[in-house]
């Protein structure tokens, strides 16, 4: 599903140029569960980005499905990224002004589904995730681990082949983590490719192959188990 | 989608109230003053719209000069009265014409008098033809061919016959007769610039003697002054057609008179109002050039109430980066980004246009107070196709000033917006921001500059010297009353100090022009001319600079002597005053010796024209006007005396009295209207600079929460870092000070030009202006600096 050659970002200010990816060559296949990890500036949010279709590469091969996507237009990526990806973010990014509901329905909007399958689809989310009773709800209403639960839903609403998730647990305690590793665990099984950045080891075993970052490179590779 | 995008702009105004409230209050104060500009411009260019034929209808205007003077266009609205005649001998393509003379004169019912109440025109039947002012009753097709006829509108019919049927009676018209009523109008619509009471048949005026019309103040029909032509083309004919003969009976008019040269031309009776500054002109409507102003004043207002919601907009988007970045992280495209901020511009706009519609009933009264000759000339409607305009122009505000920030913020990268920007540009620190800011602060300060100009223009014209004393005289109209007569017994009213009489009411508006005759050549030279009383120039206190007063017993062998100022002296092209004693002059014919000259005094316009030759002649049955001078104490007493010896002397007329000073003062009702607008203009941009400013100072603050914690914590006191955080703002003043007063001055300096008497700018005046910028803007910005400095650092720290 994904194969890199080569990828490099490079940051550039006036005056200091850091290389946050160094020829990284990662593939991934279909169904897969991976987990990058690393210290800190390792460069594993900046793969997450580019893979995400949401920072283009410096120079290097990004293929999703085949397709080289590194240097299409916004607009294109922004077309791919609407149809096959999902987001999940440590700080759950959740908009202020829409309610639960409304925030989980969001990506439908722009995939232009219509309103009844919106409904239909958004309810059984809710209901899977166990947030129906805070539908109308803003996200500054709800705990952690509910917005992350309403993230994961909005994430997975139009049915994503990949979710990227970044540091989903980041932000909650370790019921919550727990939760919401158990909910990705099972999309997972269910036949979603989800590739998260996690400090966690923990997290990262939820997976079936962890990728190790140093200094903008893959240094190691291990496989936990093999998926089907 | 658009229910979402609603959603979220109606939650955003919501929570964010202050901005909201910034935003929309802004944006309507700006609409509310556009809404009344544009009130006020479709009233004045409404007028004359209801006339089926208005579009083939043309008035004729002219003007005439000396021959030895040039003369480019048309500057009187009346034309000769013998001109509608020749023309149509001359131009198969004109359906109809109409010649109006106005008329003012008591009308008399048997024993009942009418006096002077109402105001009426002697018109040609062609006029009820080509006009669409309507018919109630009587015989339209000729109740305006015979001699002696009379149309009433329907308001005069009910106010002189009480309801009763009026068609058949007769009516006495001053001295005119009796005049038979031959049919009922409609009263003539507000928006025409023709208005009327009654209308008499011309042909009335055609059967009278010489006499009889030069008490009318015709003196041939020849004269440019006294009457007004329309004309009514045909459906073939053209304007072009009608200026070709104009331009002939011009050239015919210039040779059959020995001294004078004429022009004639066509003006469409669309292009009557607003007025193009004619003179002689009927109707009452605004010059063009004020219209014009008005309109850049509500665009100058508009785009700075559009500014703030640009500034405020973009101040907002680094707090909505996230919002952009999730949207666009999820598949929002540019065009729904764009999209979702027009909708919400466009809320705000709508809302502001809410608003605005309730600033505007607060807006109509104040206009129409602003000076009592506003509400004589604007009629503010309420219409429901004004409402429509209102409400596009409120979409297309929000539209405007929606789509700037909306691209702005549509370019975000999702991954930068998503990451809460930091490494957004925000217009490279906030350069257009300031820029605008710094244009509304620029605007303000030219807008109060130019008030206080204008103010202090006007108290100097007003304080000016005028060459006598007006102080405490009444004007009062003698309207055929003996000045003998009524002068005897005011002078026994306790009060009254002295009574003089003039023929010319000066400094009030009138104005008699003669050509004068002088020296060996017969030169020739335009002067004013008045008749008085042989006190009034020491009434008037108006001194002597040569020569003596006319003698007690001018009389008693006719005229002789003639008093002029001193600039007709130089004209004579004598060297010093008193050089011209003893010389003649020959004014309307009369060979008068120069026995005075005064030192020049102001007798026109004070505002603009300048001091011509003057003649002052004796002569006891032209006192038309008398002059009373009251001592300072009591003079309502005095007035209320006065009124009682008018009632018992003339009770069939009204008492035209007026204060010299008033009518002095009211001879610049444009000026004074024209200040009171840029005032109140003034104020208003001000206001939205200083809600522009607010909002980039709560940005700016809001930002610096965690710089002043850090700063307090080390140690910074409080006026430092009101300082500190000010400082910034201070500039922004100073760059437009520095924008604003040279361009003020200059402009200033060119339009006083203009006066006869006028003022420098000083740097006291240019001091104040920057002053109340200053001191607003200031207080502007540390109402919010203010307590930012004042805040618990640990908070402040905490928060961030």
């Amino acid at each position: 599903m994904i194969r890199t050659n080569k990828l490099v970002k490079v940051y550039r200010t006036d005056e200091v140029q850091t290389t946050a990816l160094n020829a990284v060559d990662v593939s991934i296949a279909e169904g897969e569960f991976v987990a990058v990890m690393g210290p800190s500036g390792c460069g594993k949010s900046t793969l997450l980005n580019v893979l995400g279709m949401i920072d283009s590469p410096s120079s290097g091969e990004y293929f999703f499905n085949g397709e080289e996507i590194g240097k299409l237009p916004e607009r294109k990526r922004s077309d791919v990224r609407k149809h096959n990806l999902g987001f999940v973010f440590q700080s759950f990014n959740l908009i202020d002004e829409l309610t639960v509901y409304e925030n989980i329905e969001l990506p439908m909007l722009y995939t232009k589904v219509p309103a009844a399958q919106r409904k239909k689809r958004v309810e059984e989310l809710m209901e899977g995730m166990n947030i129906m009773h805070r539908r109308n709800h803003f996200p500054q209403q709800l705990s952690g681990g509910q917005q992350q639960r309403v993230a994961v839903a909005r994430a997975v609403v139009n049915k994503p082949k990949l979710i990227l998730a970044d540091e989903p647990t980041g932000n909650l305690d370790s019921q919550n983590g727990d939760e919401v590793m158990k909910i990705l665990a099972d999309l997972n099984a269910e036949g979603t490719t989800i590739l998260m950045v996690t400090h966690s080891q923990y997290c990262a075993e939820f997976g079936n192959r962890i990728i190790r970052m140093l200094d903008g490179q893959v240094v190691t590779e291990n496989v936990i188990r093999q998926y089907l | 989608m658009l229910i979402n995008y609603l959603n979220i702009a109606v939650r955003q105004l919501l929570r964010h109230k202050r901005f909201s409230a910034l935003n929309i209050f802004g944006m309507a104060a700006g609409m509310s003053v556009c809404m009344l500009v544009i009130m006020a411009v479709r009233d004045q260019y409404g007028y004359d719209d209801f006339h089926a034929n208005g579009e083939r209808i043309y008035r004729i205007i002219s003007a005439e000069a000396d021959k030895n003077q040039p003369l480019q266009k048309a500057t009187h609205a009346t034309a000769p009265l013998s001109l509608l005649e020749v023309i149509q001998d001359h131009s198969p393509y004109m359906e109809a014409g109409a010649r109006l003379v106005s008329m003012g004169d008591d009308f008399k019912i048997g024993e009942r008098v009418f006096p002077n109440e109402l105001g009426g025109y002697a018109v040609d039947q062609g006029f009820l033809d080509m006009f669409s002012f309507g018919w109630e009753a009587g015989n339209h097709s000729d109740a305006l061919t015979q001699p002696r006829s009379v149309v009433l509108t329907k308001t005069t019919a009910r106010r002189l016959f009480s309801g009763s049927p009026a068609i058949g009676m007769t009516v006495q018209l001053g001295e005119m007769g009796d005049f038979l009523i031959t049919g009922i109008l409609p009263d003539p619509p507000k928006r025409s610039h023709i208005r009327f009471d009654y209308l008499i048949s011309y042909p009335t005026l055609q059967s009278m003697s010489a006499e009889e019309l030069s008490k009318l103040g015709i003196n041939g029909f020849d004269e440019i002054w006294r009457g007004l032509t329309y004309v009514l083309l045909t459906e073939k004919g053209s304007r072009a057609m009608l200026d070709q003969t104009l331009a002939s009976q011009t050239a015919s008019y210039s040779v059959r008179s020995e001294k004078m040269h004429y022009i004639f031309q066509s003006q469409a009776l669309m292009d009557v109002m607003p007025s193009r500054d004619l003179a002689n002109e009927i109707g009452v409507g605004t010059p063009h050039v004020v219209l014009y102003f008005l309109m850049a004043l509500g665009l100058v207002i508009l785009l700075a109430a559009c500014f703030n919601y640009v500034s405020l907009s973009l101040a907002r988007s680094i707090k909505r980066a996230k919002e952009i970045g999730v949207r666009k992280v999820f598949g929002a495209a540019k065009k729904d980004v764009v999209r979702q901020f027009l909708t919400e511009a466009v809320l705000i706009s709508l809302l502001a246009f809410v608003l605005a519609v309730g600033f505007l009933e607060l807006l109509i009264p104040a206009f129409y107070n602003l000076d009592p000759f506003v509400s004589t000339i604007f009629q503010l409607e309420r219409s429901f196709s004004n409402y429509l305009i209102f409400l596009l122009m409120s979409l297309l505000v929000g539209l405007a000033a929606g789509v700037f920030p909306a691209l702005h913020i549509a370019g975000f990268q999702p991954l930068q917006a998503i990451q809460q920007l930091k490494n957004v540009r925000l217009f490279s620190r906030m350069g257009l921001r300031k820029t605008l800011v710094t244009l509304q602060l620029t605007l303000s300060l030219v807008f109060i500059l130019v008030v206080i100009i204008v103010l202090k223009q006007q108290n100097h014209v007003l304080n000016a010297d005028l060459g006598q004393n007006i102080e405490n005289i009444v004007s009062v109209q003698l309207q055929g009353l003996s000045f003998d007569k009524f002068s005897q017994r005011a002078m026994q009213v306790k009060g009254v100090e002295s009574v003089s009489s003039t023929s010319v009411a000066i400094l009030a508006g009138e104005n008699n022009e003669e050509t004068a005759i002088f020296g060996e050549r017969n030169d020739s030279m335009q002067v004013g001319q008045s008749f008085i009383s042989q006190n009034f120039l020491q009434n008037m206190s108006i001194p002597l600079v040569a020569g003596v007063n006319f003698p007690e017993d001018n009389y008693s062998e006719g005229e002789q002597f003639a008093i002029v100022n001193e600039t007709a002296t130089r004209q004579m092209g004598f060297p010093k005053p008193d050089a011209a004693l003893g010389s003649s002059i020959v004014a309307s014919g009369v060979p008068l010796s120069i026995i005075g000259v005064t030192k020049d005094f102001h007798h026109d316009n004070i505002w603009f024209s300048p001091i011509k030759p003057f003649v002052l002649r004796n002569k006891s049955e032209r006192a038309y006007n008398a002059y009373l001078r009251l001592s300072e104490a009591n003079q309502r007493e005095t007035l209320a005396s006065l009124h009682a010896i008018w009632s018992e002397l003339s009770p069939q007329k009204n008492w035209y009295g007026f204060y010299l000073e008033e009518r002095v003062y009211n001879m610049a009702k444009f000026f004074r209207m024209g200040s009171s607008i840029i005032g109140f203009v003034g104020f208003l941009t001000i206001v939205i600079a200083c809600l522009g400013l607010l909002g980039m100072v709560v940005y700016v603050v809001e930002g610096s929460v965690k710089e002043v914690g850090i700063r307090k914590v080390l140690g910074a006191g409080e006026a430092r870092l009101v300082w500190q955080l000010s400082k910034g703002f201070l500039l922004l003043m100073c760059i437009a000070v520095f924008i604003a007063v040279p361009l003020t001055v200059f402009a200033a300096d060119m339009w006083l030009n203009n006066f006869l008497m006028r003022i420098s700018v000083e740097v006291e005046m240019v001091a104040l202006g920057i002053s109340i910028v200053l001191f607003l803007g200031l207080l502007t910005v540390m109402s919010q600096t203010y307590w930012a400095a004042r805040a618990n650092p640990i908070e402040a720290i905490k928060n961030e």
